[in-house]
């Protein structure tokens, strides 16, 4: 493994280059956008590097730093990473610089600090995917919040400051929750081991089993409800349309590329973990609201005539899909769960960074405001439809995998739920199909005749995350994989004795034609029609439990 | 062989990669070239798989391993049996005519390589949908060719009518492809495995009378879960093979040019929920309310269809909606589990609705895009050759021996007809009254459509129909002949050599022998009726007609030609209701109650605090940095004092 503290660069050469660029007087504009991207292109290459020397260890944590920081109360400066928060890492390194370069020309006013808050953000991401302490995690949580509703309050649209305001409050609330109940898991920790201690590890070791189920059920709801409203799990959701309606485009494509991201990693990081059982108990709730989040979130999307408002609501239903799979118990659908976040970055991202690339030139948003675009600008029309069609979840795309993991892993606990949730599957299309027939095809309007195709930079910028849809599309595995141990390891926690290998219901192979049902089958079955023996290792059922037959 | 199966569908692929990139700048012969290259030499790679077959080898090839997580293995596999042989040789075949007719019928349009590159990217899903050796891989297919089809009926998308008309086949689809998703759910809770041959291995001969102790289906006897998912994966293939309730949206998708008609909604890719039907055969069989439950919905499908396309005046229309009628004749085979009845009818109908199809489009094309038949009259004579072989094509459909559509219509209405009297279930019986009404009825619009296109006098006089070029007329002759011999050829090849991949039943030969003697007597009675009545009230002008239409017939023709006004009572029952929903949830839950009540509530209640605390300033933001500093502090200080306490 490297020498280089990696994680720690993550987050220090955003957070210094900020520094400098804000501390040295002087500066042109055009001098901190180059430093801002500098910046953001040497993490993506620092994220890379992590990528491809990632060793998943048997236990623990990869890439560890861990350096004593407040020790009165035994807070550490602890980094590390799995391969969940890798996949986030990666994604947040990509993401950065992309909302760099198409911010470039679109910020006019006080552009320096833009790019500024830009990079705080980013260290501020970096830190809440790396901390392996919770106070670090929690500092981090925090200092991400500011450069964002500084992003929305003064380069957003005309209603920023109720937007940015609206954010603050929204994401406070659930923090300090969040906050009391970190003080009570020290407390406890410190009650049962002797030591106080925030290290996350030793949280999910001693904390299930040393608080009681109902206290775990209060704890859950204090850290979950943080983390629901930032998902944003229904009904918690209100902020997130404005906020992105108000955004600038790279505010808006880092919230829904990442920030989003921060929720369901919270459920998987620390809420299930440290407390199972309120998990556990809490798990119906959570599901109930995630499907109908679902449902809702699509059915918001129809009403829109504002596009990046339909986008936003969008996001609610993709995201929850993603808190179905997580609660689901299942590892295929948990596994789709992680897989989804990675997906709603990259093609909402897309989604929203398409829309900046319309509403520079025209400077409207509204649904209606737009025909006929195919033609005036078939490339970008192109890449639209392929960033629609994995937003849909169209197989050979991305979207698809995490969605059919999703649903196909959840219905093997609760049907019920995949059954709500896969009319989302339905919706999508109504929504997207809809927008895409508004803004793209029909005869098309005169003003829009001599709009500009997508220029050389903003084709840079969107032809990678196209390329990731259809990558992840045809072989997830490459991430699958990557998350497959951490993921476990949750799912576990939900459904403990449980073997995730096997699909519970299974019936073993049939070794030889069962006898007639005559009352089943209008005629007997022909016994030599036999399909091939099937060797007993031929399905992947062993261990399944015995059926029950009735006579 | 094994190893070159993936060729097959990677071949168009290619095609659609350069057609759809580059396309635009090369000279067009070449893109021409291109993308018939693919399905083409597909067609030979197509028959050497199904001679090795043949020879009782299947081909099988996995690839790689493409989703792969817990219990869930997927592989990137094809498997060519005997069922997929067929499927491949029929897609692939009329898959390379009608790409030869496309270049004939669309090269002056301006989005020819665009439209070249969708139909080549279509055929790359058909095939993976029926070479694929897992019911994900066939779902990837099942979707592609949605999204092909999605494409090309909105082909020419300046006008909205076209776009809607796309999006509508899609959104119902995915309605389908719900079903489709549950039906799939539920065999992976059974099997544990989504690859046919595990599938198979695990449910081909399942104890139906068990009852699952675990998974979602703990408590339910194993027949039941069987039963569900056949239930939900014929849901399923209502959409995409445009049975009701879901059969909605095939006659709208004839906005798309002609030869998409006659590729994916005639020939290809309605007929893949046959195929799926016929591939989990060892499901179904093992839920025989489900396959009642289809017999019936397919001989109404077919009645309704066949009852709207009487009196429809589009062309294309008239053809649509007996199209949904066929399919229906052949879900009524899949239903008996004579499944080869209902392959049959696939393919001989693939060969003479191609025909017609691209018939049509000879005429549309030689009359500049008319496509009201009332407008057409006397082509006998401008289009001799076109003429000929639509009515080869129109004799196929009727069901008139020897031609192919006789063979497979009176195969299944034979088959029909013995598990009416095997089981004695009324069901059938009506069944297959509504099927016998329905051959009557296609001999009926055939006869019509063939009448007011091709005889009598031109309602424009004026007209200069141009001839259609050799790549349109080469392959109408090739379909023109696989329609006349493809019936009586393929009857029981066909049989034997499907054999070996599909569950039986027992069937008593006399009585299958007596209902088969029936039912040809029967149908070849409607045949005659129906052309016949129709020769008489279409042949001599219009007083006939008129008389029928504004004495006895007026109800019945009001309704067909308003297609039983299903369209609307789907506006009215499921469009408009869930978009008010939509507007009511909204402005009601999101606006008025999360919003303005809980949310700007708290924080006015929070900004009256505000102001009785800190007299004198007011304002949101004010209060929100109060909040957030106090907030803060606040904490940092019980922290501290925590931490202090603790040390």
């Amino acid at each position: 493994m490297s020498e280089l503290p990696l994680l720690s660069l993550l987050i220090w050469i955003p957070a210094l280059t900020a520094l400098v660029l804000a501390a040295v007087p002087g500066f042109t504009e055009q001098f901190v956008k180059v430093g801002a991207l500098a910046a953001s292109l040497v993490v993506f290459a620092l994220s890379l590097v992590l990528l491809f020397s990632f060793h998943a260890p048997a236990t623990g944590l990869a890439f560890v730093e861990d350096h004593a920081w407040i020790e009165f109360f035994h807070v550490r400066y602890a980094l590390g990473i799995d391969g969940i928060a890798l996949s986030m890492i990666v994604l947040t390194a990509l993401i950065q610089p992309m909302a760099i370069v198409a911010s470039w020309n679109a910020i006019h006013d006080r552009a320096s600090g833009f790019f500024i808050a830009l990079l705080v953000l980013e260290a501020g991401m970096m830190g809440v995917f790396v901390a392996s302490d919770l106070f670090l995690f929690y500092t981090f949580w925090e200092v991400m919040l500011i450069p964002m509703a500084l992003l929305i309050g003064i380069w957003g649209g005309p209603r920023r400051v109720y937007a940015s305001i609206k954010f603050v409050l929204y994401t406070m609330a659930g923090s300090l929750l969040m906050f009391i109940a970190i003080l009570y898991g020290y407390w406890a920790v410190k009650t049962a081991t002797g030591t106080g201690s925030f290290d996350i590890a030793t949280w999910a070791q001693v904390l299930p089993t040393h608080v009681s189920p109902y206290a775990q059920m209060w704890l859950f709801a204090a850290f979950g409800l943080s983390f629901a409203i930032k998902v944003p799990l229904f009904p918690f959701h209100t902020w997130l349309p404005d906020a992105h309606v108000e955004a600038p485009t790279a505010g808006s494509v880092i919230l829904a590329g990442v920030l989003l991201k921060m929720g369901t990693y919270g459920f998987l990081r620390f809420a299930i973990p440290f407390f199972p059982a309120g998990a556990v108990a809490l798990t119906p709730l959570i599901l109930a609201l995630a499907a109908i989040g679902i449902v809702y979130g699509s059915l918001m999307s129809m009403t829109q005539t504002d596009i990046k408002k339909l986008i936003a609501y969008s996001s609610v239903a993709h995201l929850g899909f993603v808190m179905l799979g997580l609660f689901s118990g299942t590892l295929i659908a948990a596994q789709g769960a992680v897989m989804q976040m990675v997906n709603h970055g990259i093609s909402t991202g897309a989604l929203f960074l398409l829309v900046g690339v319309i509403y520079e030139r025209t400077h409207t948003r509204g649904t209606k405001d737009f025909g006929g675009l195919a033609r005036v600008m078939p490339v970008y029309a192109t890449l639209f439809l392929i960033v629609t069609l994995s937003s849909i979840g169209l197989p050979g795309t991305n979207g698809f995998v995490g969605e059919f993991l999703i649903l196909l892993g959840t219905f093997q606990r609760y049907p019920i739920a995949a059954f709500v949730g896969a009319i989302g599957v339905v919706l999508g299309a109504v929504y997207m199909l809809t927008l895409y027939r508004n803004v793209f095809y029909g005869p098309g309007r005169p003003s829009q005749k001599n709009l500009k195709d997508v220029t050389p930079v903003e084709l840079m910028v969107l032809v990678p995350l196209v390329v990731l849809i259809f990558v992840l599309g045809l072989q997830p595995n490459l991430m699958l994989s990557l998350t497959e141990a951490p993921v476990a390891k949750v799912v576990q926690v939900l459904v403990p004795g449980e073997d995730l290998n096997v699909t519970a219901g299974a019936l073993p192979p049939s070794a030889a034609p069962a006898e007639e049902h005559a009352a089943e089958a209008p005629a007997a079955t022909e016994g030599g029609e036999a399909p091939a023996t099937p060797a007993a290792e031929g399905a992947a059922t062993d261990g399944a439990p015995p059926q029950e037959v009735t006579p | 062989m094994s190893s070159l199966l993936w060729l097959i569908p990677a071949l168009p692929l290619f095609g659609f990669l350069i057609n759809g990139t580059v396309g635009k700048r090369l000279p067009k012969p070449l893109v021409g070239a291109i993308a018939i290259a693919g399905p083409a030499i597909g067609f030979i790679l197509a028959i050497f798989a199904f001679l090795q077959v043949h020879e009782g080898a299947g081909a099988l090839a996995t690839y790689a391993s493409w989703i792969s997580t817990g219990p869930l293995k997927v592989g990137a596999g094809l498997q060519v049996d005997a069922l997929s042989a067929v499927m491949v040789l029929n897609v692939t075949g009329v898959g390379s005519l009608i790409h030869l007719y496309s270049y004939g019928y669309m090269v002056d349009d301006a989005g020819f390589a665009r439209f070249m590159a969708y139909l080549n990217l279509f055929m790359t899903s058909m095939l993976i949908l029926v070479m694929g050796d897992s019911l994900p891989l066939l779902f990837v297919g099942w979707e592609g060719v949605g999204l092909c089809s999605y494409l090309l009926i909105g082909f020419w998308f300046d006008d909205l009518a076209n776009v809607d008309a796309g999006r509508k086949a899609f959104i119902v689809n995915r309605v389908g492809d719900f079903a489709f998703l549950m039906g799939m759910f539920a065999l992976f809770a059974l099997a544990g495995t989504l690859g046919y041959s595990g599938l198979e291995a695990a449910l081909g001969h399942a104890d139906t009378a068990a009852v699952l102790t675990a998974g979602p289906f703990a408590g339910f006897t194993v027949g039941s879960v069987l039963t569900f998912a056949a239930a939900s994966l014929f849901i399923g293939a209502t959409g995409k093979s445009a049975q009701i309730p879901l059969y909605i949206w095939l006659p709208d998708a004839m906005a798309g040019p002609t030869p998409v008609s006659a590729l994916i909604h005639a020939a290809t890719m309605v007929t893949a929920g046959v195929y799926m039907v016929g591939r989990l055969d060892f499901v179904f069989i093992q839920a025989p309310a489900v396959l009642t439950a289809m017999v019936l919905v397919a001989s109404a499908t077919a009645l309704l269809s066949g009852a709207i396309a009487f009196s429809q005046n589009d062309i294309k229309k008239v053809l649509a909606y007996s199209t949904v009628s066929q399919l229906g004749f052949m879900f009524a085979g899949m239903a008996t589990t004579f499944w080869a009845s209902g392959l049959f009818h696939v393919l001989t109908h693939a060969f003479f609705k191609a025909l017609l199809f691209l018939g049509a489009g000879a005429v549309i094309h030689a009359l500049h895009h008319e496509q009201d038949i009332r407008k057409m009259g006397g082509l006998r004579k401008d289009l001799p050759l076109v003429f000929g072989v639509f009515l080869i094509g129109s004799l196929a459909l009727a069901g008139v021996p020897p031609f192919a559509g006789f063979w497979s219509k009176d195969e299944i209405l034979g088959n029909v007809l013995y598990t009416a009297l095997e089981g004695g279930n009324p069901i059938w019986f009506l069944s297959f009254g509504m099927l016998v009404l329905t051959a009557l009825m296609t001999a009926f619009y055939t006869t019509r459509l063939v009448v007011l296109t091709f005889f009598g006098e031109p309602a424009d006089p004026n007209r200069h129909p141009h001839t259609p070029p050799w790549q349109m007329m080469v392959p109408l002759y090739v379909l023109a002949v696989l329609s006349v011999v493809g019936g009586f050829a393929l009857a029981s090849p066909l049989e034997h050599f499907t054999e070996p991949v599909w569950s039986h039943l027992h069937v008593n030969e006399e009585m299958f022998h007596h209902a088969h003697q029936v039912a040809l007597a029967t149908s070849l009675v409607a045949v005659v009726l129906g052309i016949g009545s129709a020769w008489w009230l279409y042949s001599s002008g219009r007083a006939r007609l008129e008389a029928f239409v504004d004495g006895p017939g007026h109800l019945i023709h009001k309704l067909s030609l308003n297609k039983f006004y299903v369209d609307e009572i789907y506006e009215w029952t499921v469009v408009k209701p869930t978009q008010f929903g939509a507007d009511l949830l909204f402005w009601l839950v999101d606006r008025l109650l999360i919003d303005r009540i809980v949310v700007e509530g708290s924080g006015q209640l929070a900004l009256a605090l505000g102001a009785i605390l800190r007299r004198g300033q007011t304002g949101a933001l004010s209060i929100g940095t109060f909040a957030i500093t106090g907030g803060t502090l606040a904490v940092l200080g019980v922290l501290l004092y925590l931490g202090v306490a603790h040390v």
